[in-house]
């Protein structure tokens, strides 16, 4: 059953002064199954930022719908949707997007204090979690006194404690250097693996390796995908590579 | 061209910055208002042309002129500084694209030349303009009658213009100082270097708090405020400092409370604030201990000053029981008393007649009065020598006789030879035995209340104390030969009417003792009188200018006030946004922001303004013993004008943080839309 439906999705944005308009997003269609780890390429200006707002709900299409476990998201009431978003959809952002005034553990805990938990029940999930994302040391730390690798495994956890049906992810590894970036590409295949949809956008080669399927998005459509089928994450680097290639240069198909 | 260029770069600069700059310039501009309405009423013709009180008035502002000057110099070094802060990244890029400091400095110089030129210049429109109305109400709390054509003054102008120009000119070369010593990077980065999270200083929260207790013990059991004034300065630094301490060491600690309390802080509402709290407390503290110890201000000049402005009517009949008070020293040879009375009594009527009055509720005595040291439970009249140290020993002794005591109260006591009554006011006598000079002690049989002497007997700021003694004659015969203490009649009446009437009664008294005197007999040596209307004036000059001043003053620090808070406000808003943004993200409505917002107004704001509160009640002893010995001695109406200052100030101070705390809002909500 697919998890998350795009049809037809189309976003045009006007430029401040009313002049020219911009077609973001022409005419994108896509499926992510339950428990899938799809990522997203294209290269800036694609308009896979732009998609990951509207299927995130931070932003509006122009037409078409995207439907999250058989809701639609754009259906939503504007006073919903802030708690859809909160209980539904789970964020790792590339500037990790962690709160100074917090600790590590409140920053993970926001999302549910948001929604009225305990403090127990919020313990008790946070566990597992921390356990999992190596991060039991750091969690009465501030985020100025830990790494990069380790604000953006709090991140995560912070997007994983709510239990979202999907987890977006906005150029994770982008701020990251490599070890960390490779910890945490490890980390979030091996949290696919216990069934969490993933859907990954990118345009690091190297962390869209690492999904299960690659969607890649051209002039505001989507133009190719790869499935990884049994490759391993290096055969799935060279065939993405080699997209990107075509891409580039002759995928002036129209 | 060059030139051009920088004044461009500095009125943009102010442009981009106006929800910092506007507040700024408007607070400079209500400042400059002030400082020349004071200048120009404290140099106003109306007070050389006041016969008594003007004098009195002129001191007052002059006092008044002091205290704003000193506090536009620290408060506009202050909030300038807390400007530039905020500026430092703008600073920062415009050196790493090229700007040398020097050209920094250019900039600057252009900004803060702006600045000036439009806050001395509307400073002074305002000034001048709203001057007139300070003077209309100047001349009403003074009750004169009075008026002037509008005028400008021009030693004001001069005055105030040099002074704040003198106050830029410093504030200009602290900005400069400022940038020169700081690195390009550093300037970038200045506004992020996020503060860590203060650790709880408790040791420095027990102290704030034990200065508090210690202060506020000082300030309650101060018995005599003239010669405790030195104490009571000491104790209101002292709740300053505390104030300070603990708003900067103890809110900390308190956010660990909070925080440690899982079932409180883990809630929607709690949480942001509670953390973002902790995190800027160091500094919020000091904001709020300042807007706390300027509304303390405030209350406590609002309520006292009006309290006496109020009660100046209560005050006067409590010294002045009649409208006009004669003492008469009508010489010894007492065979021809009666008829020179009468002489008297007949100039009394004959000159009230002229305006159609006779003297009525009539107070008529025989005293004799002197002022004594209490020195070891001993009246020492010989010693006259006066120090405000010692007024609690200078006691005003006036004795009466017994026989006029019953007359007048319509009471019916006896004394044995040797045995006395006494009255005291202000002042607490406990002996049993009151011995002046050698002469043989008297004995208190009773301590009485409720008469009402037709004396003057001395300032409400002196202890007094009335002796009734059953031969009037033979105790002042007792003191004569030290030729201390004379016996004289006291007369008092009323004359109905208003002060005017009361002055012209009382002039035409005067001239027509002088043609009796003129006479072929001298039926008195010579009298002496107090008339309520002259002392009603200089009475009003001196609380009514006092009050005047209060409002001036208090009108000062609420925009002070007020600006601390919307700068607060507005920092905050600026550093929170960012963070509302991420909260936005991750699933918080607009609605949950307002509510975050809403419950940070309730734990922050109203601590200052319950604190003053506070503050307040513990000032309340030492302002009601002061007042008291100013003759005002009503608790109940001090207390009402307190609650009712509190109150009024309190909505006021509502008001503002509706309004600043929807300033915070908009820059926090608008972080996605800009």
């Amino acid at each position: 059953m697919s998890i998350l439906e795009v049809t037809g999705l189309k976003k045009t944005c006007t430029t401040r002064f009313g002049g020219n308009k911009v077609e973001a997003l022409k005419n994108v269609n896509f499926l992510v199954e339950q428990g899938e780890y799809v990522a997203i390429m294209g290269e800036s200006g694609s308009g896979k930022t732009t998609l990951l707002n509207i299927v995130a709900s931070l932003d509006k299409p122009t037409g078409g719908t995207v439907v999250l476990d058989g809701k639609d998201v754009s259906g939503i009431k504007e006073s919903a949707v802030a708690a859809f978003r909160r209980d539904n959809l789970g964020f790792v952002f590339q500037e990790f997007n962690l709160l100074d005034t917090f600790s590590v553990e409140d920053n993970i805990f926001l999302p549910l204090v948001l929604s009225g938990k305990t403090y127990s029940e919020m313990s008790a999930k946070l566990q597992p979690i921390a356990e999992q994302l190596h991060i039991k040391d750091i969690l009465k730390k501030y985020p100025y006194e830990i790494s990069g690798g380790q604000k953006q495994r709090a991140a995560v956890a912070r997007a994983l404690i709510t239990s979202p049906k999907l987890i977006l992810a906005d150029e994770p590894t982008g701020a990251l250097d490599s070890k960390s970036t490779d910890e945490l590409l490890r980390l979030f295949a091996e949290i696919n693996r216990t069934g969490e949809t993933i859907l990954l956008v990118t345009h690091s080669v190297k962390a869209a390796s690492h999904a299960g399927r690659v969607l890649f998005i051209k002039d505001g459509e989507v133009f190719h995908q790869i499935y990884r089928g049994d490759c391993s994450n290096e055969e799935l680097y060279q065939k993405i590579t080699h997209t990107l290639t075509i891409l580039a240069t002759g995928g002036e198909t129209k | 061209m060059k030139i051009g260029f920088y004044s461009r770069l500095a009125a943009d600069g102010i442009r981009k910055n106006k929800r910092l700059y506007i507040p700024y310039i408007l607070t400079c501009i209500g400042m400059i208002m002030m400082f020349y309405i004071i200048s120009f009423l404290s140099t106003h013709k109306i007070l050389d042309v006041m016969k008594i009180g003007g004098l009195t008035m002129k001191q007052i502002l002059y006092l008044g002129w002091w205290v704003i000057g000193i506090f536009s110099v620290l408060f506009l070094f202050y909030t300038y500084s807390f400007l530039v802060r905020r500026r430092k990244k703008e600073f920062g890029l415009y050196n790493i694209l090229g700007m040398g400091k020097r050209h920094l400095a250019r900039v600057l110089f252009f900004e803060n030349l702006m600045i000036t030129g439009v806050s001395i210049g509307g400073g002074l429109a305002m000034g001048i303009l709203f001057s007139k109305i300070a003077e209309l109400a100047m001349v009403n709390v003074l009750r004169e009658d009075i008026t002037f054509g509008f005028s400008v003054s021009l030693v004001a102008v001069r005055n105030t213009v040099l002074f704040f120009l003198g106050i830029f000119a410093l504030i200009f070369v602290e900005t400069l100082r400022q940038i020169r010593f700081s690195k390009p990077i550093e300037l970038l980065g200045s506004e992020k270097t996020g503060e860590k999270p203060p650790k709880s200083r408790w040791i420095i929260a027990v102290l704030g708090l034990l200065q508090l207790v210690i202060a506020y013990a000082m300030a309650v059991s101060i018995k005599n405020p003239m010669t405790a004034l030195t104490v009571f300065f000491i104790s209101v630094i002292m709740v300053i400092i505390a104030t300070y301490l603990l708003f900067i060491a103890a809110s900390v600690a308190l956010c660990k409370v909070l925080k440690n309390i899982k079932g409180y802080y883990y809630r929607t509402n709690h949480f942001v604030s509670v953390s973002s709290m902790a995190y800027r407390m160091k500094r919020n503290g000091a904001g709020l201990a300042t807007i706390c110890i300027l509304s303390t201000m405030v209350l406590v000049m609002i309520s006292s000053t009006l309290c006496l402005n109020l009660g100046t009517e209560e005050m006067l009949r409590s010294i002045f029981p009649r409208e006009l008070m004669f003492q008469v020293s009508l010489g010894t040879s007492s065979d021809k008393l009666d008829g020179d009375r009468q002489i008297f009594l007949d100039l009394l009527s004959e000159s009230a007649s002229t305006e159609g009055k006779t003297p009525k509720n009539i107070l008529s005595h025989e005293s004799a009065q002197f002022a004594a040291k209490l020195v070891d439970a001993q009246f020492d009249y010989k010693d006259q020598g006066f120090s405000f140290n010692e007024s609690e020993e200078y006691w005003s002794i006036t004795f009466i006789s017994l026989q006029d005591y019953n007359r007048l109260s319509g009471s019916n006591e006896s004394l044995e030879p040797g045995e006395v009554l006494i009255q005291t006011r202000n002042g607490e006598y406990k002996n049993e035995q009151i011995t002046i000079g050698n002469a043989p002690a008297f004995r208190v049989k009773k301590q009485v209340s409720g008469f009402e002497p037709a004396v003057f007997i001395g300032l409400a700021t002196f202890p007094s104390m009335i002796i009734f003694v059953p031969d009037l004659p033979s105790v002042v015969e007792q003191f004569q030969d030290d030729k201390m203490i004379y016996l004289f009649w006291n007369y008092a009446f009323d004359v109905g009417g208003d002060d005017a009437l009361q002055t012209r009664v009382y002039e035409a008294i005067l001239r027509n003792s002088e043609s009796i005197q003129k006479g072929p007999i001298q039926p008195w040596e010579w009298f002496e009188v107090e008339s309520l209307a002259e002392y009603r004036t200089t009475s009003y000059s001196l609380y009514g200018g006092m009050f005047f001043l209060g409002v001036l003053l208090s009108i000062v620090f609420l925009i002070a006030t007020v600006l601390i808070i919307y700068y607060k406000q507005i920092s905050e808003g600026y550093e929170d946004r960012e963070r509302f943004d991420i909260m936005q993200k991750v699933g918080m409505t607009r609605k949950e922001i307002k509510k975050t917002v809403n419950s940070q107004v309730l734990i922050v704001f109203f601590l200052p303004l319950l604190t003053a509160g506070l503050h307040l009640g513990f000032a309340f002893p030492f302002i009601s013993k002061f007042l008291k010995l100013l003759g005002l001695d009503n608790t109940p109406f001090l207390i009402l004008v307190s609650i009712v200052s509190f109150l009024i100030f309190g909505l006021f101070y509502i008001l503002v943080y509706r309004l600043t705390s929807q300033a915070y809002f908009k820059i926090v909500s608008d972080g996605k839309r800009e």
